[in-house]
């Protein structure tokens, strides 16, 4: 079943180079649930052979007429190993982002807040929905509190929103958006190769 | 070719003349990059490099190494230290506001500002004609409109700033192949601009006579305060109103908040690049 997976966003996402999609988002999530990061998973998605994998959308900002879908910087340590030991081992110390020893190794990343987040694909919903909900966050920093969200609805869907995804770069056919030639996966462990995907910064109004 | 590889294709020069104490690494990629000593370009080859005092030692692959080079032939003299006047070559690490565009021939050109322009100005770099006293997007928009940039699909390297942090530049090093995709470097990381759009909304200016409030930030207003997040639905309105073919305008805007804003110093850089 086509379907419509809305995410109520807390925190802004910072985007990795390639933008996150619903099945590398959904293995991950299988891989935490079996333990196991050394196997592919099987994913409740359907695999379609035009595209040469899932069915299953780029991430797409949702903002609503009250909330636009905004720009947003976050403050990261760019590396861990410039910092001097004893400061950040140190459990008081609070990292300072506006001054001081720190300043010159945090850097502020684009990251992007928005009211929603949408992901559509086709399979069976409650399953992704299920699935997702493993996760502490989309996108870079994840681990640090950065695109954190919770289920809102999964529900049918039939505009064929999944082919907002990755195509192989070959393909000879029409596709919904405006494509970019761009280097990556289309399965979660598969190779590398040429690719035609949307923009990164997809949008959508609610 | 990737970035990497461009990067270090252009900086071949600076290596050359530099005489680098290369060692075999004891770790397993490099420190900056992350790539394995496999994979680098100099395959195998590793510079010891300590941050500071207190620091733990890193192995950098020469590639991620090149900005930390500095070099009168290249370069010329960034500065002279000391009572007895020592001369410091120039290193590209330390080209605070200035930046650079590696070609699809990989060739080095560089924008710099004018502190930088009379340092680099005696270098070989200079004289061979590829440093050019301007902004990065200046420079690329007119390496782009003269056929030297290359066609971008074959792939450049754009450097918006080498800042001083030149581990965090090299880094996240990305390689441009379309201008909806602008991989903007610089010592703060790499993020992406829709140049493309960018033009777009320049075309705009020019066709609708726009091209003077185009470079105010006052224009922009409605549209960047809601790239901020803060929606002003009446203000917008008036906007939409009072401009000229406001529809295709909305419609060519880039849709990466983050590229609305300060849209009016990317149209200033622009439109002035193209007169
Ligand atoms: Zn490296």
């Amino acid at each position: 079943m086509q379907f419509r997976m809305l995410l109520a966003l807390h925190s802004p996402v910072l985007l990795t180079t390639v933008p996150p999609r619903l099945d590398g988002l959904l293995h991950e999530a299988a891989c935490r649930l079996a333990g196991r990061w050394d196997v592919e998973h099987e994913l409740p998605l359907s695999f379609d052979d035009e595209v040469q994998g899932y069915r299953a959308s780029q991430i797409i900002f949702v903002s609503t007429p009250e909330a636009p879908a905004a720009a947003a910087k976050i403050p990261t340590v760019s590396s861990f190993d410039q910092l001097e030991r004893h400061l950040v081992s140190d459990p008081l110390k609070r990292i300072d982002e506006a001054g001081g020893r720190f300043l010159t190794r945090l850097n502020k990343y684009p990251g992007y807040l928005s009211p929603y987040l949408v992901f559509y694909g086709d399979g069976d919903p409650e399953s992704c929905a299920e699935l997702i909900e493993l996760l502490d966050g989309i996108g870079r920093g994840h681990t640090r509190g950065a695109g954190s969200f919770t289920v809102v609805s999964v529900e049918p869907d039939d505009t064929a929103g999944w082919q907002r995804r990755s195509w192989p770069g070959d393909i000879d056919r029409d596709l919904p958006f405006d494509p970019i030639a761009s280097q990556e996966r289309l399965t979660p462990c598969g190779e590398v190769v040429s690719v035609l995907r949307p923009g990164r910064v997809q949008r959508e109004v609610a | 070719m990737d970035a990497y590889s461009r990067f270090h294709a252009a900086t071949t020069r600076l290596r050359e003349v530099a005489d680098l104490q290369s060692v075999t690494p004891e770790t397993g990629a490099c420190a900056c990059c992350g790539r394995p000593w496999a994979s680098v370009e100099d395959s195998a080859l590793a510079i010891p490099y300590v941050y500071g005092s207190g620091f733990a030692k890193q192995y950098l692959c020469t590639t991620c190494y090149s900005p930390k080079i500095g070099s009168f032939d290249e370069l010329g003299i960034g500065s002279r230290r000391g009572p007895n006047k020592i001369p410091v070559p120039v290193m590209l690490g330390m080209m605070t506001g200035c930046g650079a565009v590696i070609t699809s021939s990989n060739q080095l050109f560089l924008a710099v500002n004018e502190g930088f322009r009379l340092r680099v100005e005696d270098g070989a770099l200079a004289a061979k004609g590829r440093v050019y006293r301007t902004d990065p997007l200046s420079l690329l928009m007119a390496l782009y409109s003269d056929g030297r940039l290359g066609d971008p699909k074959e792939g450049f390297v754009y450097i918006s700033n080498f800042g001083r942090k030149s581990l965090v530049l090299m880094g996240a090093l990305r390689m441009t192949t379309d201008l909806r995709e602008l991989w903007d470097n610089s010592d703060t990381g790499a993020s992406c601009t829709d140049l493309s759009a960018l033009l777009d909304v320049a075309r705009w200016a020019r066709e609708n006579d726009h091209v003077t409030q185009a470079q105010k930030s006052g224009f922009w207003q409605p549209i960047t305060t809601a790239a901020r997040g803060k929606l002003d639905q009446d203000a917008l309105t008036r906007w939409l109103a009072k401009t000229p073919n406001a529809r295709e305008l909305v419609h060519r805007l880039p849709s990466d908040p983050h590229d609305r804003l300060g849209l009016h110093k990317k149209m200033e850089k622009i439109l002035q690049a193209a007169q």
